[in-house]
């Protein structure tokens, strides 16, 4: 059994109360908990508690929920009870440990932190800031009030996103002083551990000027059959000629209903990379909007996917340029077995002042079944006239000549869908830029393949 | 009177003054080179007569048998008999060749006057042989997908039927293997005649092996600092652009 | 070197309208009683006329699509709008006998010239009825049908009542219902099994009274191995006030039939052209909709095929040209319902001044059809800097023995191109419209010639006008 670390926000004997998400209570018993935290987050909790409760469930036919299957979301039957305690840690321990090399680890089991944070010395001389947020509440007060503003995508999950901020009470914290680059990623693990349990991980990223750093993130249910709801929030603001990698591994059973809602902001000259590689859940809903708002910034965002039985993945993202001489790159690939859907719904804006923008994005989609849906919504808004865009997607099956000629060699039919199946994810592995953390989503992919 | 007349001209671009009081006279019947270092103002000159709106001219004029350019509209200049050579030749999808250099010698046409299309084809072929240009480039849009020698090939070609009365090539040897020189060049020299001044604008004297100009300019700086025949080229080659940069800053 | 042009549709041409004496008018706005003087001055049955009340009920519950749509809409005020202004007699067969007012209108528009030269047959429509109609006597004899739907329904029901409504139903959209309830004119033809028309049959949709709404409706069966080309024309005169054009037009292409339907727009500024078109095609049959948009103040329309039959095809080809404060809200919509069907869209639009174009599009393949291809190209140009363009696809494919295949691109005419033509010695204009033919080139040498032709002097016109 595990010695949980003492608790700063919340206290531990909250067992009695019952919490459903839709529950007028549950706002209130969460704010009894969190009773310590600073004025300015009560009130940040206050307002998106309004917002959730005035917001209502989407429907298919809003726009922003084209092709979902709406009537599969719902929020009764969580609650934000968590019995750690029961958790042996041996047994996230050993699997929170998927790359070797690394500048800092956190780990998180329904929320809460379970083990000491590791840092590299060095690095927190150098006035980097890598920790929690439940200990940024208490310690770096003035600097993470201003990047916890209750900032959404605002994609279509505001309902979702507002309960995050009502709720949320933890999640990582990283920031990067000027000019200091570090290569070695820092990796985050978000385990789910208890039946029915509502987690709320929140990510902040800030890289002040020519600044480099490069997070991990891994979100992981300890068990294959508890139901979760996981609604995920990242702000990402890359400082002026800075660099930031965020790469999200969202693994989670197959039974949770997950929301991944992010923003990343760049300044003049930063640059953006954000790869997401998303295996888990029944039903994921990825927000992503990315903000080139300086000068000459740049952003590439990836995902690839791998769906089975009746997993949806629901990607809806924005690429806004609202500066001239941007770039921004979009690639995401869907792979579909069984009856799984996808959606990606895609939008380039560029505005008004947004000159000499060149911008890109592709979906591509593999259906390997019958019953397997891909749905595509790739959309321009062109405001601007000196750009360069162009969006693209396709939707098919594997080559048959290809798949042939990889029989004609003496493979089997399964193995060489596997070839094909990889060398059309590849693309996008390669985008990780480490070896390590490559092996480790193959691994992911292959398991998930049929046998 | 039967000259490109090149009068104190000063232009700037983004407020930054490049070419500084410069003067040249073209007479009709001749080839002259312009050599200079990098950033010595030789595409400045070439954009500005050819009235690219970028260029801000300050004073001067710039005058085709007496009649001042400056001012005038880019169509306007290219109609009165002046033609540029691009260095980098714009590509312009799904406007073939044979259409635009149609459209071009139209523009150039009375109002009762009418192309006839044959006539316009026999003289576009011909000239294609003599570049070595494939019959099927006619119906290739402009510049899309060319080599460097193919687009500079194409750049002649234009020359060749829109006839103007000076022309003025921008590094048109950037960019070109020896054999596209040589067919470029041969081209150049065809087009040698005493109804045309040519105006060669080029980093290296080897464009000058095969157009021999009758006179050759340095620029430096916006401003002419040397003028001599032939042989000048072949001495800058020799002595690099320092000799030049010396020269000018000892002359002050 | 000219070559006549099929279809004029100069702008100015297009510019001039009579003081005509309407003997039918069914007044402003439009409630019960407009329905019933419409169905009553063209002797309809109860039938019909319980099938525009219902449609009006529909139209009246149906929200403006301002959802997705532009908010352009709300400014259509539909109690201004004049439904039905006819000068009530029949359509003429010849020439001669069609009201002098009317004749020199469609002769300055060069309607009777062109059937001389190679229609098979011509329908001009007047505001809401046809002035004109006339088919050539061999395909009569053929058993080729070209007439008015009022007409078609009285004449032809068992043809007609099958088919009516039955590719867009009424409740389809708020403007589909509209038109249902106060249709009037349009076309009704039949092609009989195996009779390929070679030449085209045209009609012309000409708008002359101000505040009037056109509510034209078509219908188009080409039996079974028949073909038909059919071409139709639109102008108004610029009037001060807004005008509506809100058609609906439906195809059916029945085993091995091929219809081509060819549309150059040319409305005025200020005509909000509303129009639902949507073919089916059975058992290896084939629609094509070539749709060029020039002109009008809001254009919404996205012609359709139903693929209902295994093998069938379907084909959109768009251009739509967004001049100073027009937008072009255009696309395609391919719903594949059988095994090895293939769709086909290409569409390009261009965005000169303050204009704006958007493309929609919607792909279905569906689950457990086989071989089943969708290609999808949209490219948009834009000139000059207050221009705007949208692309809002939707692609839904299912299973894994099918394909589609979507690109799109935005791209801008640059200053160094035009410079660079300039210095050629092409004006701006000319420049300018040397690109846009280049950049619709492609898409337009698919088209018939004689209609290419006409399509590229236009838009050498509307660039003419867009410098300066």
């Amino acid at each position: 059994m595990i010695e949980l670390r003492p608790e700063r926000l919340i206290p531990q004997n909250f067992q009695n109360s019952s919490l459903e998400m839709t529950n007028k209570d549950t706002f209130t018993n969460h704010l009894n908990r969190i009773n310590s935290a600073p004025a300015w987050l009560l009130d940040l909790k206050r307002a998106s508690w309004d917002k959730f409760v005035s917001t209502s469930m989407p429907k298919h036919t809003d726009d922003t929920w084209r092709f979902t299957n709406t009537k599969n979301l719902n929020l009764d039957k969580y609650h934000q009870i968590s019995d750690i305690k029961s958790i042996k840690k041996e047994s996230f321990e050993e699997q929170s440990n998927q790359l070797n090399l690394i500048s800092g680890k956190i780990v998180f089991v329904d929320d809460h932190q379970c083990r000491d944070t590791e840092f590299d010395t060095e690095l927190k001389e150098k006035g980097v800031i890598w920790t929690t947020l439940e200990d940024a509440f208490l310690n770096h007060r003035d600097l993470i009030k201003k990047y916890v503003t209750g900032k959404l995508p605002n994609l279509g999950a505001e309902k979702f996103g507002s309960l995050h901020h009502s709720l949320m009470t933890n999640g990582i914290f990283l920031y990067i002083p000027q000019g200091i680059e570090i290569d070695l990623p820092f990796t985050v693990y978000n385990w789910t551990s208890t039946m029915g349990m509502a987690v709320f991980p929140h990510t902040i990223i800030i890289t002040d000027k020519y600044a480099k750093v490069n997070l991990v993130s891994f979100f992981k249910s300890m068990e294959p059959n508890i139901q979760n709801l996981a609604i995920s929030c990242s702000n990402i603001y890359a400082g002026i000629g800075s660099q930031i990698t965020f790469t999200a591994i969202q693994d989670w059973n197959l039974k949770t209903q997950s929301y991944h809602l992010n923003t990343a902001n760049a300044d003049q000259d930063a640059n953006i990379k954000n790869i997401n590689i998303n295996v888990g859940s029944a039903y994921m809903r990825h927000e992503h909007h990315t903000q080139m708002f300086g000068l000459g910034s740049k952003t590439d965002t990836y995902s690839l996917s791998l769906t089975t039985g009746e997993q949806e993945f629901d990607q809806r993202s924005l690429q806004t340029h609202s500066a001239p001489n941007t770039n921004s790159d979009l690639l995401f690939k869907n792979t579909l077995l069984d009856s799984s859907r996808t959606i990606f719904s895609g939008l380039i804006r560029v505005n008004e002042n947004a000159q000499k923008t060149d911008a890109y994005q592709t979906n591509r989609n593999l259906l390997l079944s019958e019953s397997a849906e891909a749905n595509s919504l790739p959309g321009l808004e062109i405001l601007a006239d000196d750009v360069k865009c162009s969006h693209g997607a396709t939707s098919g099956r594997l080559d048959d000549n290809q798949i042939f000629y990889l029989l004609s060699r003496g493979i089997t039919k399964k193995t060489a869908q596997q070839l094909m199946v990889f060398g059309f994810l590849e693309e996008i592995i390669d985008k990780l830029d480490n070896q390590d953390l490559a092996n480790r989503v193959r691994d992911i992919i292959r398991k998930k393949l049929p046998k | 009177m039967d000259s490109l007349e090149i009068k104190n001209l000063n232009v700037t671009i983004e407020n930054k003054k490049i070419l500084d009081d410069f003067s040249l006279t073209l007479p009709k019947g001749e080839v002259h080179a312009l050599m200079g270092p990098n950033g010595s103002g030789k595409s400045t000159l070439a954009k500005t007569l050819a009235g690219h709106p970028d260029y801000s001219v300050v004073a001067g004029e710039s005058l085709v048998d007496g009649k001042n350019m400056i001012g005038l509209s880019p169509d306007e200049i290219a109609r009165s008999g002046m033609f540029m050579a691009f260095q980098y030749p714009s590509e312009i999808s799904g406007v073939s060749i044979a259409n635009f250099i149609r459209a071009a010698i139209t523009a150039r046409l009375q109002k009762d006057e009418e192309l006839q299309a044959t006539q316009y084809y026999k003289q576009l072929y011909e000239k294609m042989d003599l570049l070595k240009m494939d019959r099927k480039f006619t119906s290739r849009s402009i510049n899309s997908g060319f080599s460097g020698g193919e687009k500079k090939r194409c750049e002649i070609l234009q020359m060749m039927m829109l006839k103007p009365k000076y022309a003025v090539l921008d590094e048109t040897d950037s960019g070109l293997d020896i054999d596209a020189l040589r067919i470029v060049a041969d081209g150049v020299n065809k087009m040698r005649s005493p109804d045309i001044g040519i105006l060669v604008i080029t980093h290296y004297h080897r464009l000058l092996s095969y157009i021999v100009p009758d006179k050759v300019h340095v620029i430096y700086n916006g401003q002419i600092v040397q003028s001599g025949d032939k042989e000048l080229a072949f001495e800058l080659d020799k002595k690099g652009y320092d000799w030049i940069k010396n020269e000018s800053v000892t002359s002050l | 070197m000219a070559v006549k042009s099929t279809i004029e549709i100069d702008q100015e041409k297009g510019n001039f309208h009579y003081d005509t004496q309407y003997n039918y008018d069914a007044g402003t706005g439009l409630d019960e009683n407009t329905i019933r003087y419409i169905s009553d001055v063209k002797g309809e049955d109860k039938s019909l006329l319980d099938f525009r009340l219902k449609a009006l009920k529909i139209f009246e519950s149906k929200a403006l699509p301002t959802h997705w749509a532009t908010q352009d809409l709300e400014n259509i005020n539909f109690d201004k709008i004049r439904y039905y202004l006819a000068k009530g007699q029949q359509p003429s067969r010849s020439w001669d006998e069609v009201p002098d007012d009317v004749k020199e209108t469609f002769e300055r528009l060069g309607i009777p010239e062109q059937e001389r030269k190679f229609l098979a047959g011509v329908e001009a429509q007047f505001d809401s009825e046809a002035a004109y109609s006339n088919t050539k006597e061999q395909l009569k004899k053929e058993g080729v049908i070209f007439i008015g739907p009022t007409e078609g329904l009285k004449e032809y029901p068992e043809i007609f009542q099958k088919w009516f409504g039955k590719v867009i139903p009424t409740g389809d959209n708020k403007f589909s219902a509209l038109n249902s309830a106060v249709f009037s004119g349009g076309s009704f033809i039949y092609i009989p099994p195996g009779v390929k028309v070679r030449q085209p049959l045209q009609a012309y949709f000409r708008i002359n009274a101000e505040n009037f709404g056109q509510f034209e409706r078509t219908l188009i069966i080409a039996d079974e191995g028949a073909e038909i080309t059919y071409m139709e024309g639109c102008t108004a005169p610029k009037f001060e006030t807004a005008t509506l054009h809100s058609a609906v037009v439906e195809l059916i292409a029945l085993k091995g039939a091929k219809i081509q339907y060819i549309t150059v727009q040319n409305w005025s500024n200020n005509v909000f052209n509303l129009v639902t078109k949507r073919g089916m095609a059975m058992e290896e049959a084939e629609i094509r909709w070539i749709d060029c948009n020039i002109g009008s103040r809001l254009t919404m329309k996205y012609p359709a095929v139903i693929l209902k039959g295994a093998k069938s095809r379907g084909e959109v080809l768009s251009i739509a040209l967004a001049n100073d404060r027009q937008h072009q809200d255009t696309g395609a919509k391919m719903i594949h319902a059988a095994d090895e069907t293939t769709s086909n869209i290409i569409s390009k639009s261009i965005s000169i001044g303050s204009g704006r174009s958007s493309y929609r599009g919607l792909v279905n393949i569906p689950k457990h059809l086989k071989k089943c291809k969708n290609n999808t190209e949209c490219d948009a140009l834009l000139v000059n800097s207050k221009s705007r363009t949208d692309t809002y696809p939707a692609i839904t494919l299912k299973g894994d023995d099918n394909s589609i295949q979507h690109e799109a691109s935005v791209s801008k005419v640059s200053a160094e191109q035009i410079f660079y033509m300039m210095q050629r010695g092409l004006s701006e204009g000319e420049a300018m419209s040397l690109s846009v033919n280049g950049f619709v080139n492609d898409l337009i040498s698919q088209f018939p010639m004689e209609y290419s032709v006409e399509l590229k002097r236009l838009i050498d016109m509307e660039m003419e006008g867009s410098v300066g």
